[in-house]
Formats: structure tokens, C-alpha cells, sequence
């Protein structure tokens, strides 16, 4: 049995405002060269573990990766492999979606200003 | 990824669309759109009078041709006719002709009846209609910048755009769960 879930960049303008704001904070000296990414959750079926790992997969896959479609595959495939098939990505900064995924792995998030969609389904 | 191959088709199948038909579902990846690139055709048709547009990769018999074959011309006329009143352009396709058709009008249908455009309710519309047409399950993503990497059923897959929005359009197979 499947749920179907409907997802959209909801907050999208708070959030990347939120993003810009900070942003335009004035970098003091001697910053550390490694920052971690802010992971901002927003919606999720996902039990906690699971989506620990989502978060921390989608962490290497933004320091891996600059382009969309890169990260995207990234995080897709490590699912498939430590989760079992079929997991679906997307990742951008402005897109809606309408999908059908399987109970218990959906997870929709912000890691810094892009939007992350992860989902099981097939 | 091992193959896996999805229900079998006739080689009658197989010509009425191209022949574009592969064995295994498959991967895609969709890079970002580039405005100014210019992006193949849909899948072109083989006409009756035997010009092929594209030419087939295996030989057939004639008695391999299809009922429907005659229909063909008009497909593709509607086809480009459709692609070019409706704006849209196609970056990668794996579907039928005519369910492309059908997606490109779904979606401008419901563009077109949003007094406020919204990304998600026009994923919302398109899917719908094709979980109603053509069986579950159907995943839509709408936006105008986002990257991805989708698994799909073979032969239920498209991706195009229309005016600055693009629109992402994929099957996936039904599976039992599990009890746990």
C-alpha cells in the first residue's frame, strides 16, 4: 500500500530568505574552513534513523557535488544500496511535486537553500 | 543495478513506436536545461508510404505491420502541430507518442485553469489524470530549477518544458509490500 503525498516547497520564500539573511552577516575573520551544512526538515515518513542518514548522505553529497542532478544521483544511489530499491531524488531550489511513495520512507528537507524530495516507490 | 525487464511486447509494439523499446528499466539523468540548445524531435514515426524517418534496426516481414498502421501520418502531423501551438519542447522522452500528447495537453490545460500558477498543483493534475488513464503509479515534478535521478518503468517517461517551467513525468512499478 502506498501514500500519496502532497509536497511543494512550502516556506520556500521564508526559508531562502532566511538563507539570504544570513548570508549577508559579515564574515569575521579566521572562519572555520569547514561549515556545516543546515539541514532544515519540513516534511517526512521516515522513522528517525533513516533520516538521519538521509541528512548525512545529503551532507557529503553537497561537499561532493555542485551540480543538482550530481547530488541527486548521489543520494539516490548510496538509498539504493543501503536501503534496497527504488528511491527517487530531487533536488532543487524552486519545484513542486505530486507523488505516490511507499509508507514510511518519504523525506522532504532544506540542506542550506536547496530543496531535497527523497522517496521509495516501485 | 541488475536488469530487470518489464512486461514483454510484440515486435508489432515495438514498430508502432519507433522501435525505441529497450529491455531493461533504466536510470536517467536529466542535466539542467539549456535555453539556447536546440533538442532533438519526439520519436519520429515510419510514414505508410515507406520513407522511414528513422530507420528501423531490424528487418520485418510485411506481415508484421500493424492494424493501425495508416494512422501513422496523422500522429505525427498532430504531434509537431500539438509541440508547436502548445510551446512545449521535449529533452528527453521514453513514452508512446500519444501519451506524450496527452501530457502536454493535461498540463496546459491546467496552466492555463490556475488563476495563481502553482508548481504543485499542476503536478497534481498530471498525475492524477495518468494514474486514471494509464494505471499507477505516476510521479510529477514541476519547477523551473531542479536536478534529479529517477528510476522509471521502461516506455513511461518524459521530460519537457513549457515556457519557462519544466516538467518531469515518470512511471514506477507497482510492487507487493511486504509484511513486516
Amino acid at each position: 500500500m502506498s501514500d500519496e503525498a502532497r509536497r511543494g516547497p512550502a516556506g520556500a520564500a521564508q526559508a531562502m530568505l532566511r538563507a539570504s539573511s544570513e548570508d549577508r552577516k559579515p564574515v569575521g575573520a579566521g572562519s572555520p574552513a569547514a561549515v556545516a551544512h543546515k539541514i532544515q526538515l519540513k516534511s517526512a515518513d521516515m522513522k528517525e534513523e533513516m533520516r538521519q542518514d538521509a541528512f548525512e548522505i545529503a551532507r557529503i553529497a553537497f561537499d561532493k557535488h555542485s551540480m543538482e542532478k550530481d547530488i541527486a544521483e548521489y543520494i539516490k544511489k548510496e538509498f539504493d544500496k543501503n536501503h534496497g530499491p527504488t528511491w527517487h531524488c530531487i533536488v532543487g531550489r524552486n519545484f513542486g511535486s505530486y507523488v505516490t511513495h511507499e509508507t514510511n520512507y518519504f523525506v522532504y528537507f532544506y540542506i542550506d537553500s536547496k530543496a531535497v524530495l527523497l522517496f521509495k516507490s516501485g | 543495478m541488475a536488469a530487470r525487464h518489464g512486461s514483454r511486447r510484440t515486435r508489432a509494439d515495438q514498430w508502432l513506436f519507433g522501435g525505441k523499446w529497450r529491455g531493461t528499466v533504466k536510470e536517467t539523468r536529466h542535466p539542467p536545461p539549456v535555453p539556447e540548445a536546440k533538442l532533438p524531435n519526439p520519436v519520429p514515426v515510419q510514414k505508410d508510404e515507406g520513407v522511414c524517418l528513422e530507420k528501423p534496426r531490424v528487418q520485418r516481414e510485411v506481415a508484421d505491420v500493424a492494424p493501425g498502421r495508416r494512422s501513422m501520418p496523422e500522429m505525427e502531423i498532430n504531434m509537431k502541430e500539438v509541440v508547436a501551438v502548445l510551446g512545449v519542447k521535449v529533452m528527453a522522452a521514453d513514452m508512446p507518442p500519444f501519451m506524450q500528447l496527452h501530457a502536454f495537453r493535461c498540463a496546459k490545460r491546467s496552466h492555463d485553469n490556475l488563476d495563481k500558477f502553482s508548481s504543485r498543483q499542476l503536478a497534481h493534475d498530471v498525475k492524477k489524470e495518468f494514474d486514471k488513464v494509464y494505471g499507477p503509479t505516476w510521479h510529477c515534478i514541476v519547477g523551473t530549477s531542479y536536478g534529479s535521478f529517477v528510476t522509471h518503468s521502461r516506455g513511461c517517461f518524459l521530460y519537457f518544458s513549457m515556457d519557462k517551467i519544466i516538467v518531469m513525468l515518470f512511471k514506477t512499478k507497482i510492487r507487493k509490500v511486504l509484511a513486516s
